[in-house]
């Protein structure tokens, strides 16, 4: 049966007075009493659990079916099939069914106080090179499986500490649960010590690559509706600016996992292994320099004429014309530089841009018509410079800019755009499926999204807008490949208090 | 907390407003009627008073807060026109009140700015004790205590005395920039000769220590100073010389030009950028420049500002494409923007150039008041050059400076609310965004 483990309420390391940091404020943070996470399989029979031959002496999560728990389903929005059939002891996200989980807080938040390791392009490559290495994947399976929990401990204890009563918003709850549940199946899988072993553990981390495509969604809807539901003016910027910023740490490390995570199953020796991911990314061929999820000689111009064509179908799809985008390549001198990056982020980056700059271009010519005005459709300018220190992509359109006071706006997560006629049609707006796969169709989140892609490796996605003419935007990324990953800054609360990354730039604040 | 300088004016009564001609009068040892209008008032009013009253006085005005002045206050004198129903008589004796009136405000205000000048600049660290940046100091404090010397301009005969003292002050100050420059020229040579001998000159060590923030405060309220004590005069100028309109047009008051045209300064700045660029390269040696955009746009702004800005950023961006494509023939053109747009906030001006772009690890410099890509030796001549060129350094007339054009050029966009940036593409070129705001804004100036 279920060993049920004792509900911790509110440990004491939580309590304000216990916080050791100088940098603490006086707002406390959530009080936990009860932790409820989502398990992807429904045990009913025993569950047994490996011995961790990590050094975990106690279980972190653990399942329960306990129905002294509060009931969740009332506070749950239906999700998009509109089902509502959960009961007290089940939660859903998208398609999937949860069941709660207890949490030991304490030893969480000892995992998440552990130091991330932050690693670099340069270092993923190497470690990627030989296929045929067994050793070399083995030691890096068993780092995975050392350093993934933490990071996971990480995001689940900021999530869960959030103050002013964010922490028990509906989405920041999901998210955490589903980490937490996804910590358990690591707390299960023991090191692995063999091939065969390693083998499993990646079949272990495709499912929760696979599995977590929909959280973005479910972030924005949440975001969404707590916004709306959300009470007095005062605390409104407080929070939204506290929520924004929870919002851009998760995204920055989920970034990270999901890279990190991606990268060893598509390193893996074993096909299959590797066919499930590369199905749902149709970018990832199997070229000759391409090493897990890394392209050694980049090719920007190629990717962006695919993200051209694209863009080009699904602006055609949704409004029936398209303006025409025009891809100059102004490098140079030395054309031997090579330029290593992960294709399917450029991908994602340059797809966010263009699709932002084709609808603004569509919708003033459209309105111009309306007007009575015969103007020609202003074409899109695509530039790309190859130099020394960074590739340079800058994404020209003449679509009417945006009024500098709300420039900051459209960088936030937590201010979507719905207007009245963008709630009209739904919140997806382009019909594609997935994040992964190119574009994202969550009004709001893709631009955010972008720039956290940019900075995850040391570059930028800065915007600069003439009201009245257009919007210019600009995508400066390392060329070298040496800057280690961009992990978020220092949780003010979290004891997981790292600073293992370079100074990130200030200027733009957020 | 700030209220703006109109309204505590109105609200004092002449009782009042007589006691503080008292207090002035108590201070002053010597009759300050006559003035002379030379530099030697340098050393005369400081012997006038021995150190201590000086550092009692500063820190008592230092200790007051600065009151910012909206641009509708200080086009007060917008409502000129409206006198021109009156006699005139009438007239004169309305347009005498009003500077009257502006006069009193700025012999308020402009004493408590200096000393927060002042002693900002007494606690700086290393930058203070440079011969130049000393003999800056002591101009502000010449002025300083040459407006608490002044009477109150309560009569129009004291209002013009007040007005020739402050034309005296103005053009004294014109030399600041310079001095300050050289003041950080000092402290480079300073650094190399005592330290590190063997570095070369243009290594920027020793630099680090001077406040940068210092001296975005110490600019942007220079900035402010020069705008009300400029607003002031060329109001003064244009009331009582030339009260017909007949050879200032109409849409000027003051300095501020309510019918500014974006597209006229821009080709001024292009004329004279590209006399500069043939100075520098040779005659006939210098790229096009194509503007576009809303040509007929028209907005209220101050146009000396305006053609500061826009000549710093065609200058760069000459000296960017001659440099980066100096073997070939044809040069690429810089392309100016002027946004469409009626309803807009601001005023947007771009200028791009395919000069070449800057490195995205070096763009924390350009926007430094210490660090200049001309070679230190060139440095050096600007300060051995004679008088004739302070005038020009100026105005901004030299191709490659002292360094501060670019953020000086963003103090005076963001003085008035709008804002400068660069975007570059490192191996390609550089896109300048100039954001102006229109000038009917109650909105109050920073100080």
């Amino acid at each position: 049966m279920l060993a049920r483990s004792a509900v911790r309420k509110v440990p004491a390391c939580l309590k304000p007075r216990n916080v050791p940091t100088s940098r603490t404020k006086a707002t406390n943070r959530a009080p936990i009493n009860q932790i409820i996470v989502k398990h992807s399989e429904i045990a009913n029979g025993s569950l047994k659990r490996k011995a961790p031959a990590c050094g975990w002496r106690k279980t972190i999560v653990s399942s329960s079916s306990s129905s002294s728990s509060p009931s969740f389903s009332s506070v749950v929005d239906d999700d998009a099939a509109g089902t509502n059939t959960n009961t007290p002891d089940e939660i859903s996200i998208g398609k999937e069914r949860f069941e709660k989980l207890e949490v030991d807080m304490e030893e969480l938040q000892k995992l998440a106080a552990m130091r991330c390791t932050p690693l670099s392009l340069a270092d993923m490559y190497k470690y990627a090179v030989d296929f045929s290495n067994q050793e070399q994947r083995l030691r890096n399976a068993q780092f995975l499986h050392k350093e993934l929990p933490i990071r996971i401990a990480q995001r689940a204890v900021d999530l869960l500490t959030l103050p002013h009563g964010l922490s028990d918003a509906h989405p920041v709850q999901q998210i955490a649960h589903m980490y937490l549940s996804y910590l358990q199946k690591f707390q299960e899988f023991p090191v692995p010590t063999t091939p065969e072993e390693e083998h499993e553990f990646t079949d272990l981390l495709q499912k929760i690559v696979v599995n977590r495509s929909s959280i973005p969604k479910a972030i924005a809807r949440g975001v969404d509706v707590w916004r709306k539901n959300h009470g007095p003016a005062e605390l409104q910027v407080v929070r939204l600016q506290q929520m924004e910023e929870a919002l851009y740490r998760f995204f920055t490390a989920r970034v990270g996992l999901r890279f990190l995570i991606e990268h060893h199953i598509l390193t893996s020796p074993h096909h299959a292994s590797r066919s499930l991911l590369q199905k749902s990314h149709p970018s990832m061929s199997e070229n000759e320099d391409m090493f897990g999820c890394i392209q050694t000689d980049c090719d920007t111009i190629r990717e962006i004429k695919n993200v051209v064509e694209t863009i080009t179908i699904l602006t055609q799809d949704l409004f029936g014309i398209c303006p025409e985008i025009q891809v100059v390549d102004a490098t140079q001198g030395e054309h031997d530089s090579k330029f290593t990056y992960v294709p399917h982020h450029l991908q994602y980056m340059v797809g966010e841009l263009l699709k932002n700059s084709c609808r603004a271009t569509v919708k003033r010519y459209l309105e111009s018509e309306a007007n009575g005005e015969t103007i020609q459709m202003p074409q899109i300018r695509v530039v790309v410079v190859k130099g020394k220190e960074d590739v340079t992509i800058k994404v020209a359109d003449r679509g009417g800019g945006i009024p500098r006071s709300q420039m900051s706006n459209i960088l936030r997560f937590a201010q979507s755009f719905s207007t009245e006629d963008d709630n009209k049609g739904s919140v997806l707006d382009f019909d594609s499926d997935d994040e992964v796969t190119g574009t994202t169709n969550l009004r709001g989140f893709g631009l955010p999204l972008a720039r956290i892609y940019a900075r995850y490796f040391g570059g930028e996605l800065t915007l600069k807008s003439m009201e009245g003419y257009g919007l210019d935007a600009y995508l400066q990324l390392p060329r070298l490949g040496d800057s280690c990953e961009n992990l978020p800054l220092p949780v003010k609360f979290s004891p997981g208090e790292l600073n293992s990354n370079p100074p990130r730039r200030v200027g733009g604040a957020l | 907390m700030r209220t703006t300088l109109l309204r505590r004016l109105h609200s004092q009564s002449p009782s009042a407003i007589a006691m503080r001609g008292v207090h002035h009068n108590r201070l002053s040892r010597t009759s300050s009627s006559s003035r002379s209008s030379s530099s030697s008032l340098i050393q005369h009013n400081q012997n006038n008073y021995n150190n201590h009253e000086i550092s009692d006085l500063i820190h008592e005005y230092a200790s007051k807060k600065q009151t910012t002045i909206s641009l509708k206050d200080m086009m007060l004198m917008n409502s000129v026109s409206d006198t021109d129903h009156y006699q005139a008589r009438e007239k004169r004796v309305l347009r005498e009140q009003m500077l009257m009136q502006m006069a009193t405000m700025l012999q308020e205000e402009l004493p408590i700015r200096l000393a927060h000048r002042i002693q900002d600049l007494d606690s700086l660290a290393v930058l203070q004790e440079m011969p130049s940046v000393q003999q800056v100091r002591s101009t502000y404090l010449s002025s300083f205590l040459d407006l608490l010397d002044q009477p109150k301009p309560s009569s129009p005969q004291a209002e013009q005395d007040f007005g020739r003292l402050l034309q005296n002050l103005y053009q004294n100050h014109s030399n600041v920039l310079r001095q300050m420059a050289r003041g950080v020229l000092e402290l480079r040579f300073q650094q190399v000769q005592q330290q590190y001998p063997v570095m070369p000159l243009d290594h920027d060590h020793g630099l680090s220590m001077v406040d940068e923030a210092f001296l975005d405060r110490f600019y942007m309220s220079r900035v402010g100073i020069r705008v009300l004590a400029g607003q002031y005069l060329a109001l003064r100028h244009q009331l009582l010389n030339d009260p017909l309109g007949k050879s200032i047009p109409k849409e000027y008051v003051g300095m501020i030009n309510r019918k500014t045209s974006p597209s006229r300064v821009v080709q001024r700045a292009i004329e004279d950028a590209t006399l500069l660029c043939h100075q520098q390269f040779g005659p006939g040696q210098a790229p096009k420049v194509q503007v576009s955009g809303k040509m007929q746009l028209t907005f209220c702004y101050i146009p000396t500002h305006l053609h500061y800005i826009l000549l710093e950023l065609i200058k760069n961006s000459m000296r960017a494409t001659m440099e980066y494509h100096k073997d070939s023939e044809e040069k690429p053109p810089i392309r100016v923007v002027i946004a469409d747009g009626t309803e807009n906030e601001d005023v947007i001006i771009k200028v791009s150039d395919q000069g070449g772009g800057i490195p995205r690890s070096e763009m924390s410099k350009i926007w430094s008041y210490l660090f200049t890509t001309a070679s230190p030796k060139v440095q050096q001549e600007f300060f051995n050059a004679t008088k004739q060129l302070n005038g020009a350094i100026e105005n901004g007339s030299v191709l490659a400076g002292l360094g501060y054009g670019l953020p000086l050029s963003r103090a005076y966009s963001r003085y008035f609310g709008g804002d400068l940036d660069l975007m570059s593409m490192e191996g390609y070129g550089t896109d300048a965004f100039c954001h102006l705001v229109r000038l009917a804004d109650k909105a109050p100036l920073p100080v």
